[in-house]
């Protein structure tokens, strides 16, 4: 999977927002709130990535164990997904 | 640092007050013209429609675009695009689709006048947010405090602290189709409870037209609309 490529990443005051961009603003109505984890697999997902790719690389990043970090990424992704943000 | 809160309208005030922290310039309004094909008069920003001295001075469509990026490039990610009347320019467009590419949160200022079914088919393309800004007004002196609530029909929107004496609460959720959009103003010990006329807004989606009639509330303290 990797993500799409019509929003923005924006930084304000040390958080980071995903801003739609053209049409996708209809379908978002709004924008996404990410934190530490949750941009860097947003800058991950730039290329094609797997969950166990996007999950080793956030256990080797930050203080969590492979497998809580396996569960967070699929948590991630899913709902990534369901907001339509990435390309299976 | 504290938790963000859940709710846009929250969010998108908390944000800035975060970016302030850190000296970031997150907000920007661009006047796109000081020409406006209304007069009202509470407005600093009138001149005639037809003055042509005021026109050659604005700034061209591709004129706005580099200092666009460069506020982009320092920060800014929220835009208000003002004017004058903003409709006036036929190069809207041509200044506002290239805005909607950059990653920033849009909100447009018109008083409605000039959105013809064209307007409203390409403003329906690429949205920008929907902001009701309601004034609290009254003969007497001083300045009302207190809060706004923000209806559509008899669902609340979103409660917004008055500051000066207006009170502004947008949002990107509206759905398609008509809302009667209400404001009610809390009063406080100077100031009594009132409520604002109903201003019909048409939410455009594809194949919709966009209106807004009035294209924003006055409040007179004390009254019962």
């Amino acid at each position: 999977m990797k993500r799409k490529d019509d929003l923005v990443m924006r930084s304000i005051g040390g958080d980071s927002l995903l801003v739609p961009t053209g049409a996708r603003v209809l379908e978002m109505h709004g924008m996404v709130l990410l934190n530490s984890t949750g941009r860097c697999m947003w800058e991950l997902l730039a290329q094609e990535r797997s969950v166990d790719e996007l999950a080793a690389t956030i256990a080797e990043r930050f203080d969590v164990d492979e497998l809580r970090a396996h569960a967070d990424v699929q948590s991630f992704v899913v709902e990534m997904a369901q907001m339509g943000l990435l390309e299976q | 640092m504290t938790t963000l809160p859940a709710g846009y309208g929250p969010l998108v005030r908390e944000l800035p007050r975060r970016a302030a922290a850190i000296r970031q310039p997150v907000n920007g309004a661009f006047e796109l013209t000081e020409r406006c094909n209304l007069s009202c008069r509470m407005c600093y920003v009138r001149h005639s429609a037809r003055d042509v001295a005021r026109r050659q001075k604005e700034l061209s469509a591709s004129e706005w675009l580099r200092p666009t990026q460069d506020a982009v490039d320092n920060g800014m990610v929220f835009l208000l695009l003002t004017g004058g009347e903003v409709f006036l320019r036929p190069d809207f467009f041509d200044i506002y689709t290239p805005l909607t590419r950059l990653g920033i949160i849009l909100t447009l200022f018109a008083n409605g006048t000039l959105v013809t079914d064209k307007i409203a088919q390409r403003l329906a393309e690429t949205q920008p947010s929907l902001t009701f800004v309601a004034t609290v007004s009254s003969a007497a002196s001083g300045t009302p405090t207190g809060s706004v609530t923000f209806c559509d029909g008899t669902t609340s929107l979103g409660n917004e602290t008055l500051t000066g004496a207006t009170a502004t609460y947008t949002t990107t959720t509206l759905s398609a189709g008509t809302h009667s959009i209400t404001a009610t103003y809390s009063g406080d010990t100077n100031f009594m409870a009132s409520t604002s006329a109903v201003l019909t807004q048409l939410v455009a989606a594809a194949g919709y037209t966009l209106s807004a009639s009035p294209s924003s509330f006055t409040i007179k303290s004390g009254s019962t609309c």
